[in-house]
């Protein structure tokens, strides 16, 4: 995984070291999410769930959604994920 | 990431804050799996022996924890601790089969009239042989002891499992001083009888087979039977013959060297407890069934394996002519054989009759038996 994000910032011309403590995350269809580098759980629930990463948030909203595996600094969801975005994206979009 | 077993213990926490009972274990580096919120007090998740430790050293306080299902070396240290009997028993057979294997536990003894079965075990126990004993005994060595202790006239030993099996055979007693019959050795004709002790009902041209009475040791005085010795002069003729049927045609069946395992099935006693079976692809076979045992002291496991072999079918013409010597050849040797080497033969016959199919080739041999009991 970290082989193919080096590949991916070289690319990029992205600054490496800056980038590989910045948070990653890895969409798998709809169905599974990678999240890497983040920093603690603000929600949790079946239907939405809100990280804490690194001056923002991450939000996920779907369905049946779980935490398939988590330790610290690395977690996967499982579920059918909708809606992904950084900061309030999701409400705001709703209240729209 | 680093991918765990899920295989661990199931955990369910009821709470007010669920996210924060997360992040509590975020911070201890604790890694947990399939965490779902079954509703908004309960958080259900795995977690494995070396992250429940970590996780019991977190303050709890708030949340009520309870153990859905235990998994991992906790599971099996309370299967040990629970069926501790089970276990003890189970190390027990196994100590009892370790030491009961080839070694004797039972004394099965057939063929005793004069003796009593007691006296024959003590024998074999001063032998050295007692119940529980090894097994690995020289056979021979015992049988021979047994007959010099006793009078039996054949002693046959033969181990099987844990039993010792023992057949005898007693001396007969003597016999000669009993009034016996007079009986035939071979099947023959009778040509000529004189009885002059005994009661026979058998006259000339009569036909008797071996084993037949001729002469019985009695007579009969006033209607009443009276033993005697019989003696008697008895001629006859005995009859050996041998055949040989020859086919002008004849199907042969022979196998090409092809073969298969078309059926092969595992028992345990009389029980199958597996098979495996496959189409045959042959139109001409042979069928041959194989048995191995595998193992007779622990459990009577046993291999069946039905093979069949292909064959072909090829008509084969013989001619007679050339086949005649050789087939009277071997008859001879055959019904020669049959002749005891007392008996002298008298004459030999050689008939050839012919049938639809071929020939039937037949020897005949006579010789004359003189029996003077006197």
């Amino acid at each position: 995984m970290d082989n193919y994000i080096e590949e991916l910032v070289g690319i990029a011309r992205l600054p490496f070291n800056e980038i590989m403590k910045d948070v990653k995350v890895i969409l798998v269809s709809n169905k599974i999410m990678y999240v890497c580098n983040y920093i603690k759980i603000l929600d949790y629930s079946k239907e939405r769930l809100v990280i804490k990463i690194p001056k923002n948030t991450l939000e996920v909203s779907g369905e049946d959604l779980y935490i398939s595996q988590i330790n610290k600094g690395e977690i996967v969801i499982k579920g059918k994920i909708f809606n992904f975005g950084f900061g309030d994206v999701i409400n705001e979009k709703n209240k729209k | 990431m680093k991918k765990i077993r899920n295989s661990g213990t199931i955990l369910v926490c009821e709470g007010t804050n669920i996210s924060k009972l997360l992040n509590r274990c975020l911070e201890l580096d604790i890694t947990l799996q399939n965490a779902i919120r079954k509703d908004a007090k309960t958080l259900e998740f795995s977690i494995d022996d070396s992250n429940l430790k970590k996780f019991n050293t977190l303050d709890l306080k708030g949340y009520d924890v309870k153990v859905k299902n235990i998994g991992g070396k906790q599971r099996f240290k309370n299967l040990l601790i629970t069926r501790c009997g089970l276990l003890i028993g189970l190390i027990i057979s196994l100590i009892a089969i370790f030491f009961i294997n080839n070694r004797m536990l039972n004394i099965q003894i057939s063929g005793l009239s004069k003796y009593n079965e007691d006296e024959v075990i003590n024998e074999i126990n001063e032998f050295g042989l007692g119940y529980f004993s090894k097994m690995d005994i020289n056979t021979a060595e015992l049988e021979s002891h047994l007959t010099n202790k006793f009078t039996f006239s054949f002693v046959s030993i033969i181990t099987k499992g844990n039993t010792l099996i023992v057949n005898v055979k007693e001396e007969i007693s003597d016999v000669t001083e009993k009034y016996l019959p007079i009986t035939a050795d071979y099947n023959m004709v009778i040509t000529s009888i004189n009885v002059y002790a005994g009661y026979s009902k058998i006259k000339v041209g009569d036909v008797i087979y071996k084993g037949d009475t001729i002469v019985y040791p009695y007579e009969i005085i006033n209607e009443e039977k009276v033993s005697v010795v019989p003696m008697a002069e008895i001629n006859g003729d005995v009859f050996f013959s041998s055949r040989h049927t020859f086919r002008k045609e004849e199907t042969r069946v022979e196998r090409t060297g092809n073969s298969t395992i078309l059926n092969s099935s595992i028992y345990l006693g009389k029980n199958k407890i597996f098979e495996v079976s496959k189409d045959n692809p042959f139109s001409s076979f042979e069928v041959e069934e194989v048995e191995d045992l595998v193992s007779y002291y622990f459990l009577p496991i046993k291999i069946k394996k039905t093979i069949i072999y292909e064959t072909t079918e090829a008509k084969v013409s013989n001619n007679f002519d050339e086949m005649k010597d050789k087939i009277i050849e071997d008859l001879k040797k055959d019904v020669y054989n049959k002749v005891p080497e007392n008996l002298k033969v008298d004459s030999e016959e050689i008939q050839i009759s012919s049938t639809n199919y071929g020939n039937i080739v037949t020897i005949y041999l006579k010789s004359s038996v003189y029996l003077n009991y006197k």
